[in-house]
């Protein structure tokens, strides 16, 4: 089965979404792939003033156009490249294909997420992705980020101290 | 009406992207010549 399994939505995230700071939403796409295909499409959100916090992408089944069956194939895949993400191959293998596709990019219109699609089989064949993302404003993110930066400064702090009192003077319990 | 704008466009060699109404909010820059875009009503 595809996919199986639960998608983990990062802590920070969680958090925005719970103090209404951010809206969940998720796209889905249908994509016919035919043979000698190689095509890039830039994905990103139309208002500039917005930022798609993209943390997980799912792939449904790859089927041959022609007989319905699902493939498995390493002639078939996408490209993926994105702010904080190397551009890497997917083949459409079930290590890609039924698994739930960790990812965490702050996409923009300025820097959107990239897609190439390759076709190098003779088949044509088409899939459904999933893009699960939150949506947020650039103010609302940066202040996640800054939270997220406190959270991480924090902790670091907390771990540099030599013994309980120095943890109550860092915070001021004294 | 999407199956015969489907088949068309595979015969032609060109991608097809069924993307939903309601995703407006949504940019997608992609070669108009490779890549034909169909919005599911």
């Amino acid at each position: 089965m595809p996919g199986t399994g639960s998608i983990n939505i990062p802590f920070p995230l969680e958090l925005f979404w719970l103090i209404g700071e951010a809206e969940f939403t998720r796209y889905t796409s249908l994509f016919y792939l035919p043979p000698n295909l190689d095509v890039t499409i830039r994905w990103s959100p139309k208002d500039e003033d917005k930022v798609f916090l993209v943390f997980a992408m799912t792939f449904g089944s790859l089927r041959d156009y022609n007989t319905g069956e699902t493939v498995y194939t390493d002639e078939i895949g996408l490209w993926c490249r994105g702010p904080g993400i190397k551009f890497h191959w997917n083949p459409l293998l079930e290590s890609v294909s039924d698994f739930i596709y960790p990812i965490l990019t702050p996409t923009t219109r300025n820097n959107p997420l990239e897609i190439r699609f390759v076709n190098r089989s003779s088949i044509t064949a088409y899939m459904d992705v999933s893009i699960w993302y939150f949506e947020l404003t650039r103010y609302r993110f940066e202040s996640m980020i800054n939270f997220v930066k406190g959270f991480t400064n924090l902790f670091k702090y907390l771990g540099m101290a030599r013994n309980i009192d120095e943890i109550r003077r860092l915070l001021g319990l004294r | 009406m999407s199956e015969e704008k489907i088949s068309e466009a595979l015969k032609k060699g060109k991608m097809v992207i069924i993307v939903g109404a309601s995703d407006s909010r949504i940019n997608i820059e992609y070669p108009r010549d490779k890549v034909e875009v169909i919005v599911r009503s």
